[in-house]
């Protein structure tokens, strides 16, 4: 393992009241990264790690934070870490 | 703004992943990726729908193909019940078809080259497998009759192949003995609905969760259960302050995070809290007069019904009413009143344990008139000696107020299956039903399902069959002898295995058929394996728990021979003659029928076979049309339909289906149904009459007075833990599928004994260490759990049951429900033995 490249997205619910501290817990861990939030009490975490083994640890280590109310995948995407790396890609915004 | 900036794939894929996300959640994500070109390795794939194969919230999946294997899954945005989101049993919906020991040709057990119950696994071609199976079955009809011959299905089942099996069964093999493993999940459920309403499902739907102002949650752990529900739960808690969760359990799990009224009751007193919250909404004068003298009628059920154990149990002879369990007379309002008079806040709290203060805040949330209330509910109350009693006890309260059927107001009983609503209920997959809410015992509904089936009066047997316990119990007794059993681990499921499931498969007088994609515990007991093709390995329907039936093309091919169990049934009923399996009077009455086969009479009656493959979606396969020469999915899916069109249970057309995410029936002129029972929401409602429960021919529900009865067995000097059994979230269907997936398996891999820190402090357990629990019946080794997901109080012991190695199913009780025929997985009583 290792040569993959997993990239993954999750809606975590927490209580308002912690949502700080999570997002915090959350930017923490390796490869997670905490790309948007609302003051109703969601983030939206993306994880991007190296295995299957790693992805479910990570989102594991998320459920089980005190103040998680819930942790929900919206996006799974595997392939070859090489290929990722090596592509550029024309972005028109 | 235009320009080219130069990112890499890899930031591109996590801007993509990221707005998704974002978008899901409902809240603004990053800008950026709104025009994202399309990749070239994307256009690769080929994205469909499909159903989650999982539970009963019927989240809806995007599936991504490529190279014939499933290759990527997401939740699908355009569903309304999942909004883009999955929970983490549906993330690796695409590993569950890769397991490395996937079953891929038939295994027969033999011994030097021939049939020998005890000889080895041995693989065979189809044809020898289907006519050794053909033999036992015909040994077993000519020599026992119809009762000898059985099936075991499930609410995995898709729509025809629930459909296909009870044909087969009840009509050409003339056997009721065919039940669903939803008789352990959901049978309460529909004696609940049957007995208050007069008609199967719950009246409401998933909006009710952005509309409620509580939520109530009585022995369902939805936040592991059915996650994606409970994130529109706490959506709603979160979104509007004034919301309040009430979570009721007899012990603490991971909804109680969230819950603003906790309550940790005592096994079997939730009976004694129903009744409490009735007495307290007529003693303060809260009862929706007006509501109840228009929409309600009052009765008194039958009490001391026994526990459905076998009949020389100690506990059923004394059980005055055990024959009579389902029975009930008329009463008043004021009789009612005075039934439910002794369930005081003293009394109740007692008995139960629940603070005083708690119980009138939960009956408060019931009882405030300008609360809409939302109940939930799953195996806590279904898995229960007196569920049936559960299930209408809840609906007494939603009753007594008018609490029901309008956004927000809602008794809601949850699924634990895909397709337990979809297949084994509104297919009618019980020993004792038909499709549409019918009955085998009624001669009206025999007749109708006869004609629709174009079969003789007189083909379905009258007299229900065995139901799931009753089967174990007649295998081991050598009563039903030729056994099938397809989609279902059920010697691990069922109760007490050790006394009853296991002896029943190993009996020499009987051959068990196992249809399976993995070698489970089931299929390994049984004399043959049947490799099956599961989830988008072929075209499917299911129904979840709001009444929406849902459907999905094959999108892959099955590894292997596996076929799928619709394709094993239709194919299995070519080998009999109709002179092989029904008398001579029967075929007298339609004597075209003379010399053809099941197949022809079944399958092939102009109906079912009505469709030519040419009305397949492009692009898809059908492996099933590729063998039978016709679109077999349709014509049963058209045939079945026509049970329940004009009805109350109509259905669209098939095609309609495959294009949209799910209709809740009734679907009347292209119009779904989102509350039953509420004129302008349900087209079968009388106009003017604003409200009817037509289910009964008096347009009333049914409040039951049921008293509270102690459980069938509980802790003693010896015996002195409560044992309760259940799920966890990373395992589902008792893991024969989930253990599959190397990181489901990985964060939950050995069942382990939840225990209270004090009691394995007081037992001279430390955490980690092995265990054994011991019940009169039989034990289990574990190890002991004191931190963790659930937090059990003293007295009482929590133990998953999805763990092959560790099956605590040889400690539980066969005690059911007499009246659901459902086992009470929740109450037994065990010891602890430290190892």
């Amino acid at each position: 393992m290792g040569n993959e490249l997993h990239i993954s997205s999750l809606v975590v619910q927490a209580r308002p009241s912690s949502l700080l501290m999570i997002s915090g817990a959350i930017a923490a861990l390796p490869g997670a990264e905490v790309h948007a939030q609302s003051e109703l009490g969601k983030l939206v975490v993306v994880l991007d790690v190296e295995s299957t083994a790693a992805l479910s640890e990570r989102m594991d280590q998320i459920q089980k934070m005190a103040g998680v109310l819930s942790a929900s995948l919206v996006f799974h995407h595997v392939e070859e870490a090489s290929d990722a790396s090596r592509d550029a890609l024309v972005l028109q915004c | 703004m235009t320009g080219k900036t130069e990112i890499s794939r890899r930031d591109a894929i996590k801007i993509k992943a990221a707005t998704l996300a974002a978008a899901a959640a409902g809240i603004s994500g990053p800008a950026s990726a709104a025009n994202l070109v399309t990749e070239s390795k994307e256009t690769e794939l080929k994205w469909s729908k499909a159903a989650c194969r999982f539970c009963g919230t019927g989240c809806s999946v995007m599936v991504a193909t490529k190279d014939e294997r499933v290759v990527a899954t997401h939740g699908d945005i355009l569903s309304e019940v999942n909004k883009g989101l999955n929970c983490v049993k549906g993330y690796f919906l695409s590993k569950i078809l890769y397991g490395e020991d996937r079953l891929t040709q038939p295994l027969l057990r033999k011994t030097n080259g021939v049939y020998d119950k005890e000889g080895e696994f041995t693989p065979v071609s189809w044809d020898e497998a289907f006519d050794t199976m053909a033999e036992k079955f015909k040994k077993a009809l000519n020599e026992k009759g119809p009762t000898s011959v059985g099936m075991f299905g499930s609410g995995q089942w898709t729509v025809w192949e629930g459909y296909a099996a009870s044909k087969l069964m009840k009509a050409g093999f003339r056997s009721n003995n065919i039940d669903p493993n939803a008789r352990h999940c959901m049978a309460s459920a529909v004696g609940g609905f049957m007995r208050t309403f007069g008609i199967d499902e719950p009246m409401g739907c998933y909006d009710d969760l952005e509309a409620a102002d509580a939520f109530v949650l009585w022995g369902s752990n939805m936040a592991e259960m059915h996650p994606i529900l409970w994130t529109r739960l706490t959506d709603r808690r979160l979104s509007a302050p004034h919301v309040k969760v009430a979570v009721l359990s007899t012990y603490e799990h991971r909804c109680f995070d969230l819950a603003d009224i906790k309550m940790v009751f005592t096994p079997q007193t939730d009976l004694a809290i129903l009744n409490y919250i009735a007495n307290y909404i007529i003693q303060n004068d809260k009862v929706n007069k007006d509501f109840v003298s228009k929409h309600v009628n009052f009765r008194r059920g039958n009490d001391d019904i026994g526990y459905g154990l076998r009949p020389e149990h100690p506990r059923e002879k004394d059980a005055k009413n055990r024959l009579k369990a389902g029975g009930s007379t008329e009463m008043s309002f004021e009789e009612f009143a005075n039934f439910v008079k002794d369930y005081t806040l003293e009394s109740v709290h007692e008995l139960s344990g629940v603070p005083k203060n708690r119980l009138e805040a939960l009956a408060e949330l019931y009882a405030d008139p300008n609360r809409k209330v939302t109940s939930f509910w799953t195996m806590g109350f279904n898995q229960h000696t007196r569920g049936v009693w559960c299930n209408n006890l809840i609906y007494n309260i939603h009753l007594l107020v008018g609490k029901i059927s309008e956004a927000g107001n809602s008794p809601f009983s949850l699924t634990g299956q895909p397709s337990a609503c979809g297949t084994a209920r509104e297919v009618g997959t019980f020993s004792h039903r038909l499709p549409a809410d019918m009955l085998v015992a009624k001669k009206e509904h025999r007749d109708i399902a006869e004609k629709i089936w174009k079969l003789p009066e007189g083909t379905i047997p009258p007299k229900p069959g065995y139901h799931a316990v009753l089967q174990n119990r007649m295998l081991k007794d050598g009563k039903l002898n030729a056994y099938w059993i397809q989609v279902n681990n059920n010697l691990q499921a069922a109760p007490n295995m050790n006394e009853e499931t296991y002896p029943g498969y190993r009996n020499p007088d009987n051959f068990i058929v196992v249809s399976d994609a993995y070698p489970t515990v089931t299929a390994q007991a049984a004399d043959l394996i049947l490799p099956t093709a599961m989830w988008v390995e072929k075209e499917g329907a299911y129904g979840n728990a709001e009444r929406r039936t849902q459907m999905w093309h094959e999108l892959v091919p099955a590894p292997g021979e596996a076929k799928s169990d619709l394709w094993q049934l239709v194919e299995f009923s070519k080998r009999f003659k109709v002179e092989e399996v029904w008398s001579e009077d029967l075929i007298a009455k339609k004597p075209e029928y003379r010399g053809k086969t099941l197949y022809d009479v079944l399958y092939r009656n102009g109906q079912v076979d009505a469709f030519p493959t040419s009305d397949i979606a492009e692009g898809y396969a059908n492996h099933e049309a590729d063998d039978f020469g016709f679109y077999l999915q349709k014509g049963l899916f058209e045939e079945y339909a026509a049970f329940g069109r004009g009805h109350a249970h109509d259905l669209a057309p098939f095609d309609v289906y495959h294009e949209v995410r799910g209709l809740r029936w009734p679907v009347v002129d292209g119009k779904e149904t989102k509350w039953r029972f509420r004129e302008g929401s349900d087209p079968y409602v009388k106009a003017g009459s604003g409200l009817e429960f037509y289910g009964h021919k008096d347009g009333k529900a049914r409040i039951f007075a049921l008293p509270y009865e102690p459980a069938a067995e509980a802790p003693d000097d010896e015996y002195a833990f409560w044992l309760c059994t259940g799920r966890v979230l990373e395992h589902w269907h008792s893991g024969s599928m989930t253990q599959r997936v190397p990181e489901l398996y990985k964060s939950f891999p050995d069942a382990v004994c939840f225990i209270h820190p004090e009691d394995a402090k007081a037992q001279g357990l430390r955490r980690g260490d092995e265990v054994r629990v011991i019940s009169r019946r039989g034990e289990i080794q574990t190890r002991v759990e004191t931190r963790g997901r659930n937090k059990p109080p003293q007295g009482l012991i929590f133990v998953p049951w999805f763990d092959a190695s560790q099956l605590i199913n040889k400690v539980t009780l066969d005690a059911t429900d007499p009246i659901s025929k459902q086992t009470d997985f929740k109450k037994c009583a065990v010891k602890l033995a430290k190892v």
